[in-house]
């Protein structure tokens, strides 16, 4: 449940061997590799190891090779073709190339032909029932013809040219458009075409295989087609039998390629220095020694493992160690941002409040058990971390549900339960505990918002930030406020005594307040520097009073916020009672689907307005006070048999 | 407030707020071909319903534009008789304008003895919705028939006195400016009678601005490339002084060369409002700031107005903006020009 630690390895060797050092480290699974140039900065001898990948146009002969959609492209061994020459690989592709494309030729022909033929249908469909015969209007020498289309709009247009040598006769109507022909005399067609242009008519080629009337024609071209689909079929038959055949050739050497290129693309992070090559990453210590003994055959290789954090220039990346129950919680803490390595993993924090604060604002036995398993099933199929967070939470609903006495909304379904167990009533009954529920739900926020002070003090401390530490609102200072406030006007309210007296306020309230205003200034003094003021000393009170005023605020405002703990609460048993009184006054046959109905709507609706209100909760209240969430992912690198490559 | 027209004011609101948005326009500019632009439009803008039954595929550059055109007009139409707002006079003033628009397009083009040309330019749609007969219009062969096709609209009274040179040429500038004044005053006074209070003032508040603007581009345009004086300005400017007063308008007309009128202007309320006015700055550029501070106008006036009248008038504007901005990059993308070029051009606030 902390941050898994890290080493810093560097690995030194001969050029030579540098293909078998860059793929122990992507072989092994755990090693993130890191810029040596930018590590080797000072060193002005190093020089970064770029250049054009020679695998690249290969492979990218290989990805494209027109197998169709039939065949994708996958792992596969490649022991056969790693024995093979550069140029025999060439060769090989060179072959599938030939006959892929040979056979994806005719199959784009045949589709080209019947996509062609069935535009010339559509355009067709248009002109039927007119006793056209297409041969002899092409072959008229004095008359030139024009087939297409008019917008409607345009149409209207022709009026003002009556008086031109030009016909225009539509047929059909189609949405926007009228198709129709226009006709003229051979000498005055390009004044007429000039015109339709204006009126954006589209004219439409009717190829030269047309010669007959449309009907007839339609006639031809069904056959046509019927013919063209059938030779399709049979090239897309050839095909797959060619993919049977030379896929597993061809899964090869992509396999192969895709190895080389990822490792070598890796070279860009690694710095050279005359027949040398430098190489820095990070491995967990857990895996150090299993890293190490991947080299100890290569023995001009030498690998120094340092502690992480000793290099001045590198970031540590992060990986999160956590438990088996706190795991997919991993998964909010990622979306805020990674702790950075001396960081705090707030995984677990997250984890136990998270489930806690959904079961309670979702307590229903029913619907936490149903959620739970669909969590599960969710997790199972797609391995989805949002599945396994429902499984968690739904058991939380289902325990807090057990307390409610709530099974799909019936509020009275496990009295006979509680009383087996000696009890008289339900343990606690939502609707008349409101005042408690509310003060309770208030009572966790203050519990929380203690905790994430103390968590922020601890870091700080430990990050020598003695500002944040003592002087800053999640500090000592902030702490001692909170709490002197809190137990004040807590006694105050239950008359327990009146804590509010000139010491307890001079002592517990205004010293710490006047340290939180002083905070800069004696942040400085503690670490023994001088402090500049900037911006002159009234907009140093000035900013300081809003800063502390807003610090005192946000106490009120944080605490509060919480309240919406206990109004999830209250919202579910109402939702759930609206739901029951509703299947009550229905028909009998009804009543059941109107219950199996609400419970999915509430469950639907309010799981995901909890679960949202939870993470609300999370990230504002609890994380802004000691999380920085600046932290880089541990990546180890890997060779990724996909197919996009640049 | 009418609550009778809160629906329609609501509406408007809402229409502006599926507009174009700065994403829009760069994935427009980005567009290689105008037909890509087309069926960009056509998928991701409330331009789709115009466009549902047009082959994209094949769109030429002008009809793409008249489609365009014929929903903005369409859209003005359905929300004028949404409420029955039409039964108003005032409801009419973009049917006016474009009647005026229509007119004067086909004068220039007479003088040009180009018949043929104002045909194809003008909007289509228009022949259907025009009070004159548009057709006859396009075929009218000298000012004597078109002031035929036109003797029973009101422009008829606007133009009667107006004599052609004894070449048959009609002078344009002149019809121009009194149709414009005509509109404009039709505007103004059917403004007066159609809205109350802040509402009223709002509306002449945006009247006075659109004239103030017109006026202060063509005065600038005709220094810039005419360097006409004082007296030449004064008799074909609109006779209309909104934000400015008679005696700035004066003033700037009285410098002496287009950079001294931009260093007067940059001292006016418009100067200041202007994001950029430098005495070196385009022609187009120095147009496109002045529209930038009517589309402010406008937008505030849509977003807070309880006035139909305020709305409608403040959207159409709003509108016809995002139509230039549409219209001037499909006509980037027909010319090859650059992205950034075709951005350069985009009005948005």
């Amino acid at each position: 449940m902390s941050i898994e630690k890290m080493e810093f390895v560097t690995v030194v060797g001969l050029m030579k061997y540098l293909d078998r050092a860059l793929a122990n480290c992507a072989d092994s699974g755990y090693f993130h590799i890191a810029d040596a140039v930018k590590e080797s900065a000072a060193e002005e001898t190093f020089i970064r190891l770029d250049g054009e990948n020679p695998y690249k146009s290969l492979l990218k002969r290989v990805i494209s090779v027109e197998t169709g959609n039939e065949f994708s492209f996958e792992k596969t061994d490649c022991d056969d073709i790693a024995a093979m020459s550069i140029e025999q690989i060439e060769e090989k592709v060179t072959e599938l190339e030939n006959s892929f494309k040979e056979i994806t030729g005719k199959i784009s022909g045949c589709s080209e032909k019947i996509t062609q033929r069935r535009q010339v249908m559509t355009q067709l469909k248009h002109l039927k029932g007119m006793k056209i015969d297409f041969q002899k209007l092409f072959e008229c020498s004095h008359i030139n013809v024009r087939f297409g289309r008019l917008p409607r709009e345009s149409a209207l247009k022709l009026s003002y040219y009556d008086d031109r040598t030009f016909i225009f006769i539509p047929y059909d109507e189609d949405g926007s458009y009228q198709w129709g022909f226009y006709f003229a005399p051979a000498d005055s067609i390009s004044e007429a075409d000039n015109i339709f242009r204006t009126l954006y008519f589209e004219i439409i080629t009717i190829p030269d295989f047309v010669r007959d009337t449309p009907e007839k024609e339609e006639e031809i071209l069904g056959a046509e087609i019927a013919k063209l689909e059938s030779e399709l079929s049979d090239y897309e038959e050839e095909r797959t039998k060619l993919i049977k055949e030379n896929g597993g050739l061809l899964n090869s050497i992509f396999s192969f390629l895709k190895y080389r290129y990822d490792l070598f693309e890796l070279r860009h992070n690694v710095a050279a220095y005359k027949d040398k090559f430098y190489m820095v990453g990070f491995v967990p210590k857990s895996q150090i020694d299993e890293f190490m003994k991947l080299f100890d055959t290569m023995e001009e290789v030498s690998v120094v493992v340092n502690k992480a954090g000793d290099s001045v220039v590198m970031q540590t990346p992060v990986k999160l160690k956590n438990n088996k129950f706190s795991k997919p919680f991993s998964m909010f803490v990622e979306m805020y941002g990674l702790p950075s390595y001396n960081g705090f993993n707030p995984t677990m924090l997250v984890a136990i409040t998270y489930t806690l604060l959904f079961g309670i604002m979702f307590g229903d036995l029913g619907q936490g058990l149903v959620l739970s398993l669909l969590g599960w099933l969710v997790y199972k199929k797609s391995g989805n971390k949002l599945g396994a967070i429902l499984q968690r939470v739904g058991i939380s609903s289902a325990f807090f549900g057990l307390l409610y006495g709530s099974v799909f909304g019936f509020e009275e379904a496990l009295n006979p339960l509680y009383k087996k167990l000696g009890f008289e009533h339900k343990p606690f009954d939502v609707m008349d505990n409101t005042m408690n529920v509310l003060i309770g739900a208030i009572l966790i926020g203050v519990v929380i918002i203690f905790v994430s002070i103390t968590i922020n003090i601890i870091i700080s401390f430990r990050h020598k930030d003695y500002v944040n530490a003592v002087f800053g609102n999640n500090g000592i200072a902030g702490f001692i406020v909170f709490g002197a406030l809190l137990a004040g006007l807590g006694c105050m309210m239950t008359g327990v005594a009146n804590l509010f007296t000139l010491p307890y306020v001079l002592c517990l309230i205004v010293l710490p307040l006047v340290v939180m205003f002083f905070r800069e200034p004696l942040g400085c003094l503690v670490k023994g520097e001088k402090f500049h003021l900037e911006g002159g000393i009234g907009d140093f009170i000035a900013s300081n009073f809003f800063e502390v005023f807003e610090f005192m605020l946000g106490y009120a405002t944080n605490t509060l916020s919480f309240v919406r703990i206990g109004g999830f609460v209250f919202s579910h048993a109402g939702m759930m009672s609206v739901v029951m009184l509703l299947s009550e006054t229905a028909a009998k046959g009804v009543s059941p689907v109107i219950i199996v109905i609400g419970n999915i709507f509430v469950m639907g609706m309010e799981g995901l307005i909890v679960g949202i209100q939870v993470l609300r909760l999370e990230f504002y209240e609890i994380f802004s006070r000691f999380y920085d969430g600046n932290g880089q992912p541990f990546e180890p690198v890997k060779i990724n048999y996909d197919t996009n490559i640049e | 407030m009418k609550s009778s027209e809160n629906a329609t004011i609501a509406k408007a609101r809402s229409i502006y707020g599926k507009r174009l948005k700065y994403n829009d326009y760069t994935e427009l500019a980005s567009r290689k071909k105008v037909t890509d632009a087309a069926e960009y439009l056509k998928k991701n803008t409330y331009f789709s319903d115009a466009l549902s039954n047009i082959d994209t595929s094949t769109i030429h550059r002008g009809f793409l534009e008249s489609v365009l055109n014929k929903a903005y007009y369409d859209g003005y139409e359905k929300l004028c008789k949404f409420q029955h707002l039409d039964r108003q006079p005032f409801f009419n003033f973009l049917l006016v304008r474009q009647e005026i628009r229509e007119l004067l397009k086909a004068l220039l083009y007479l003088n040009n003895d180009s018949n043929d040309v104002y045909i194809e330019s003008m909007h289509t749609y228009m022949i259907e919705k025009s009070g004159i007969d548009l057709m006859a219009l396009a075929k009218a062969e000298d000012f004597k028939a078109v002031l035929k096709v036109i003797r029973h609209t009101p422009y008829y009274d606007v133009l009667k006195n107006v004599k052609p040179d004894s070449s048959g040429n009609i002078p344009y500038t002149k019809c121009e400016v009194l149709l414009r004044t005509y509109y404009l005053k039709w505007l103004l006074e059917n403004a007066e009678k159609c809205a109350h209070g802040k509402s009223k003032k709002a509306l002449i508040d945006q009247i006075n601005v659109q004239t103030d603007i017109i006026n202060i581009i063509n005065a600038y345009r005709m220094k810039k490339y005419f360097n006409a004086d004082a007296e030449t300005l004064e008799k074909y400017m609109l006779p209309f002084y909104g934000r400015l007063s008679k005696e700035k308008q004066s003033a700037l007309f009285q410098t002496q060369s287009s950079e001294e009128y931009l260093r007067m202007l940059s001292h006016t309320s418009y100067g200041r409002k202007m994001e950029q006015l430098s005495e070196d700055m385009e022609s187009d550029q120095f147009e496109r700031e002045l529209v930038k501070i009517r589309y402010a106008m406008a937008k505030r006036a849509l977003m807070f107005s309880e006035d139909a009248a305020v709305s409608l008038y403040s959207l159409m504007y709003l509108q016809e903006v995002e139509l230039n901005n549409i219209t001037n990059i499909i006509e980037g993308i027909r010319y090859n020009k650059s992205v950034s070029y075709m951005e350069n051009l985009i009005v948005l606030q």
